[in-house]
């Protein structure tokens, strides 16, 4: 044995089935040992493809995802969905072949200090210098990759180590239990704020999804009577057909739930990081409230906002801690007159597809366990806005980091691993671009992906900025020399529907959704659409702005 | 701006201090002073100030998270920037 067959011996052991990557000289060993293993290896056609699919893995499943590169570009062209993990809290194990040890730190071929340039954007990294060192390290990459906040791990692994003889055995699986207990002082003074409270809101996020806390956040939102806002993590975390559910907050938030959370007296954060895109300008954000705040991360916990009682730990442990009634009734009542005078409107007069109302009649059509990636831009904003999701583990979204070019591998990832789901992916003509060499591992592997681009022939999202807030002097922006997306995507072997007109939507979506196999659904949307309310740059999200709504007819 | 002598303790490898130099720059705190020791076969310790007007208990936390770091410690309170003739405010540099 060598050292790349003990790799995938302790990967074997590890209870990986797949791994995505693109080979290239000094992983050459390792992909020589992938032969004959049961590791189910997809080729991607871009290593960037490879570790958003690991993610779409990880992020639904919530064990690491496995992705693989050479040296050199390889491993640089992973960084990116190595960054976006670390920003979204995904696990990851990012293995990249390296230069034989004589050579590191001589400029050879296809060298980059890979550990160096991913220091800020990994939980961790290990380089063995000798085969020995693999089953410890392999071990522990996938305990620190899922383990308390779960995160990108990288080994990088000299040639000359996956080539030198070695006989050893994989360690056994790193089975991972929380056990720790949460601050008993800090459960009282939250218990005390709940009782005190009159105007409760719970803010839920990310921390949701990892945790697979759905059904706890329900019950605890359900006991203590308190609206539920979640951010665009955390969508899915209280069903959005829930009566306690308030909404989606932050810059482009409902209304509802940003007033919400502006007036109340109590704001329990539960796996929430007071990211600025959800606070808006910070000072000015939940300013009358108390904080009780959940989180596995202490080193979130008051990083931004100090809170009144801090439970570090299991956010799990810590809602069954401290649910309390509260006696909210007025305040519910509050909320649910903002729901019903800031509710989506869909009813807009006009010949051409409006994207939001697209997407509900496909939300509303398609199955409720559906999974449904984006890309970043409008759609994204438009698809956190307008579908229920089941669970936030059937969101998928680039949130953090916010990556174009996120949407189409790691769905491919998703429906991969679990190919009896509907699995769509919104994107738009913007960011399909980035990856869309992906369609070629969508056909070779017959993976039936749903591709829908919402094409404003425009960095719409930018384009909207521009509009509102540089006086309308568009920059880099026109994308009017788009590729026919469909002819397109028949190019790569998918079969595609183009659709411009409203009223050709009802009978896309049926094809769309009967389809088997992969298939785009290229859809031409008006170009001035802007999504709406927006909070502006450096404002509070009580000064939320509204631009031109539709107008009813009929 | 406040100064602040921190205490870390952590496993030896070859990428332990540049972790950790890394996580204080990024969360917006200036080194000044730096001194790294081995501490047996495995172990560094390294003790710094730095300086930043963000609140040091968050920063103490980030690095308690730095996987290695196996103590970390606010060994003396927080006090005002000394102002030294030097604009870059490095007093010594000592890297083990």
């Amino acid at each position: 044995m060598n050292g790349a067959e003990l790799l995938i011996k302790c990967l074997e052991a590890e209870g990986v089935e797949r791994i995505w990557g693109y080979p290239g000289g000094a992983i050459m060993p390792v992909y020589d040992a992938l032969l004959g293993s049961p590791i189910r290896h997809y080729l991607t056609r871009h290593e960037q493809g490879a570790a958003f699919a690991a993610q779409g893995y990880a992020r639904t499943s919530g064990r690491p995802g496995v992705c693989m590169a050479t040296s050199g570009p390889g491993a640089t062209n992973l960084v990116t969905g190595i960054a976006d993990a670390m920003m979204d809290s995904v696990p990851m194990v990012a293995i990249t072949g390296q230069v034989a040890s004589p050579v590191l730190g001589t400029d050879a071929f296809q060298e980059t200090d890979v550990i160096g340039v991913t220091l800020p954007i990994v939980k961790h990294s290990w380089m063995p210098r000798d085969p020995r060192d693999i089953p410890q390290m392999v071990r522990e990459a996938f305990r620190v990759a899922a383990e308390g906040r779960p995160g990108p791990v990288l080994i990088d692994i000299p040639k000359d180590v996956q080539v030198a003889a070695i006989e050893a055995e994989p360690m056994s699986r790193f089975d991972h239990e929380d056990t720790e207990e949460i601050d008993a002082d800090e459960i009282a003074k939250a218990i005390a704020l709940l009782k005190e409270a009159q105007r409760p809101v719970i803010y839920a996020g990310g921390g949701v999804r990892i945790a697979a806390a759905w059904d706890e956040l329900r019950a605890f939102a359900e006991t203590t009577g308190a609206p539920v806002v979640h951010t665009l993590q955390g969508l899915g975390g209280v069903p959005g057909d829930h009566p306690q559910f308030a909404g989606f907050l932050g810059m482009h938030g409902n209304k509802a739930a940003n007033l919400a959370v502006h007036e109340c007296d109590l704001l329990i954060a539960v796996g929430a990081r007071f990211d600025d895109r959800v606070t808006g300008k910070l000072d000015t954000f939940a300013p009358h409230a108390s904080v009780v705040h959940m989180d596995v991360d202490a080193a979130e916990i008051g990083k931004l906002r100090r809170p009144s009682a801090a439970l570090r730990g299991c956010i799990k442990r810590s809602m069954a801690a401290v649910a309390t009634p509260v006696a909210c009734e007025a305040w519910r009542g509050r909320v649910d007159g903002l729901k019903v005078e800031h509710a989506w409107r869909y009813d807009a007069p006009f010949e051409s597809i409006y994207a939001p109302r697209l997407l509900r009649d496909l939300c509303e059509r398609a199955p409720r366990d559906s999974y449904v990636c984006c890309d970043v831009g409008q759609h994204q904003m438009w698809v956190a806005q307008h579908w229920k999701f089941a669970t936030p583990r059937h969101h998928l979204t680039s949130g953090g980091l916010g990556t174009m070019g996120f949407g189409l591998p790691a769905a491919m990832g998703v429906k991969m691993s679990k190919p009896d789901a509907t699995v769509i992916c919104v994107s738009g003509d913007g960011s399909i671009m980035m990856n869309i060499q992906e369609m070629a591992t969508l056909n070779r592997y017959g993976v039936g992906v749903k591709l829908l681009i919402l094409d404003n022939t425009a960095l719409g999202m930018v384009r909207q900025w521009q509009e509102l807030f540089f006086a309308g002097r568009e920059s880099e922006i026109d994308l009017s020399d788009n590729p026919d997306f469909a002819q397109l995507a028949r190019a790569f072997g998918l079969e595609s529907i183009s659709i411009e007109r409203a009223d050709e939507t009802e009978d896309a979506i049926d094809a769309f959704l009967k389809a088997d196999g992969p298939v785009v659904m290229h859809a031409r949307i008006d170009r001035e659409a802007n999504v709406w309310p927006l909070v502006p740059p450096g404002k509070s999200n009580a000064d939320m702005i509204e631009g031109a709504q539709p107008t009813r007819v009929g | 701006m406040t100064r602040t002598d921190l205490r870390v303790d952590m496993t030896a490898d070859d990428t332990a201090l540049l972790r950790l130099l890394g996580v204080v720059r990024r969360r917006g705190f200036a080194v000044r002073t730096i001194e790294a020791q081995e501490l047996g076969e495995c172990s560094l310790g390294v003790s710094m100030t730095i300086e930043s007007a963000r609140p040091v208990e968050v920063l103490v936390r980030q690095i308690d998270r730095i996987i290695g770091v196996t103590r970390v410690s606010i060994s003396t309170p927080p006090t005002p920037p000394v102002t030294t003739g030097d604009p870059s405010g490095v007093r010594a540099s000592a890297v083990a």
